[in-house]
């Protein structure tokens, strides 16, 4: 382990609480799909916005980067609502 | 060997895939999003009442729901309810009228309360509430999830019930196969004033069609069972790619991290991270909505 990556951890530790508060929510409103569609929509977007905010920080920001954050995020998303919609 | 080349091009990063697996590059994550609504959109049609070949149907006994229901008021230190055909009846009533008036809501588009169910068939009450739920596969899954939530909870666990009737109907809701469940739980009373105690809130939704079709009624139902719901196809579908997406990222980050590879992208870690919570959630997920 290098200082490079040290230096990011950071950016992990809120990113893995809001992935952590989104599964906490999952478990604890079990009962409300409308809160879990929201809570889904929300771990998706901030997936997204935390890889632009990170990499326009460590100035490594591009066009294709965007994409694949978006792509994964749209991904994960599509997962959990083609699942919730059926329930 | 072919094969052997195909699958390290699509799960390993490599020469031919410029050092990322194929699976995770943008366009093959966006044809992997279209195949989930594909197969969402093609489930939904194919358990429409009209095909009914993935219509849903859960063998669900209203005495059931009752005994799990005692066993937690037992749990909780509070009074067993016994149960009352006269309320089933009621409740029977209320879940024909969803199916018959097509909403999913404790007060009915024209207005009609829970309370007047009662009513109809002559159950004088003192205190009343009422539990719905939906398109739950099985009874306790169905008690969890009233317990979860906190109204719910407050009608299952109350001590001033002293009698319950639940009943399980199938029909069509909202163009879609669906297991209604109606949970009435009364004190009657002769001369005591009338209170309705709780119900759990409701928003009222859903269009007026014309006869729905019910296809089974409590208190024995004899549904014949089916092989799998669209849930379920589309849970283990979507296991199986957010499985095999976080195989390979996983498998990225080791690679990577060994050959010291170098290249623009998103963090692999941040994806696996994300990817895994989705894993999480999916398997949290169970079918059923309550109100």
């Amino acid at each position: 382990m290098s200082y490079k990556h040290f230096k990011h951890l950071p950016h992990y530790f809120p990113l893995l609480g809001i992935f952590g508060a989104g599964a906490l929510a999952f478990i604890l409103f079990s009962y409300d799909k409308q809160f879990q569609i929201g809570v889904a929509v929300s771990v998706a977007v901030a997936h997204f916005v935390w890889g632009v905010v990170h990499h326009l920080y460590h100035g490594d920001f591009n066009l294709e980067v965007v994409l694949e954050y978006f792509a994964i995020s749209m991904l994960g998303l599509a997962a959990i609502l083609s699942v919730i919609l059926h329930a | 060997m072919n094969i052997v080349n195909f699958l390290s091009h699509i799960i390993l990063p490599r020469y031919t895939n410029n050092f990322k697996a194929k699976l995770l590059h943008n366009s093959s994550l966006l044809f992997l999003s279209i195949i989930l609504l594909a197969v969402h959109l093609l489930t939904r049609a194919l358990s429409t009442p009209q095909l009914s070949i993935l219509g849903y149907a859960a063998n669900i006994s209203p005495h059931k729901i009752v005994d799990l229901t005692n066993r937690e008021r037992l749990k909780a230190g509070v009074n067993e309810v016994s149960y009352s055909e006269v309320l089933s009846h009621a409740a029977s009533m209320k879940a024909r009228d969803m199916i018959e008036k097509d909403y999913w809501a404790h007060v009915s588009p024209d207005g009609t309360e829970p309370w007047d169910f009662f009513h109809s068939v002559g159950y004088v009450y003192r205190y009343a509430g009422e539990n719905l739920a939906r398109d739950f596969s099985d009874e306790k899954s169905t008690v969890e999830a009233w317990l979860a939530s906190p109204s719910h909870r407050e009608n299952m666990l109350s001590g001033r019930y002293s009698e319950i009737g639940v009943a399980v109907v199938e029909g069509d809701l909202n163009g879609k196969d669906t297991t209604l469940i109606v949970q009435f739980f009364g004190t009657p009373s002769g001369a005591a004033p009338v209170i309705p105690v709780a119900a759990a809130e409701s928003a009222g939704r859903g269009i007026a069609s014309e006869n729905s079709p019910i296809l089974a009624q409590t208190p024995e139902i004899n549904v014949p069972a089916v092989p799998a719901s669209g849930f379920d196809v589309m849970k283990v579908l979507t296991l199986m790619i957010i499985g095999a997406l976080v195989g390979v990222l996983v498998i990225d980050v080791i690679v990577i991290s060994k050959r010291g590879i170098t290249r623009v992208g998103g963090r692999t870690f941040a994806h696996l991270s994300f990817m895994m919570t989705i894993l999480v959630i999916l398997i949290l997920v169970k079918s059923g909505e309550i109100i």
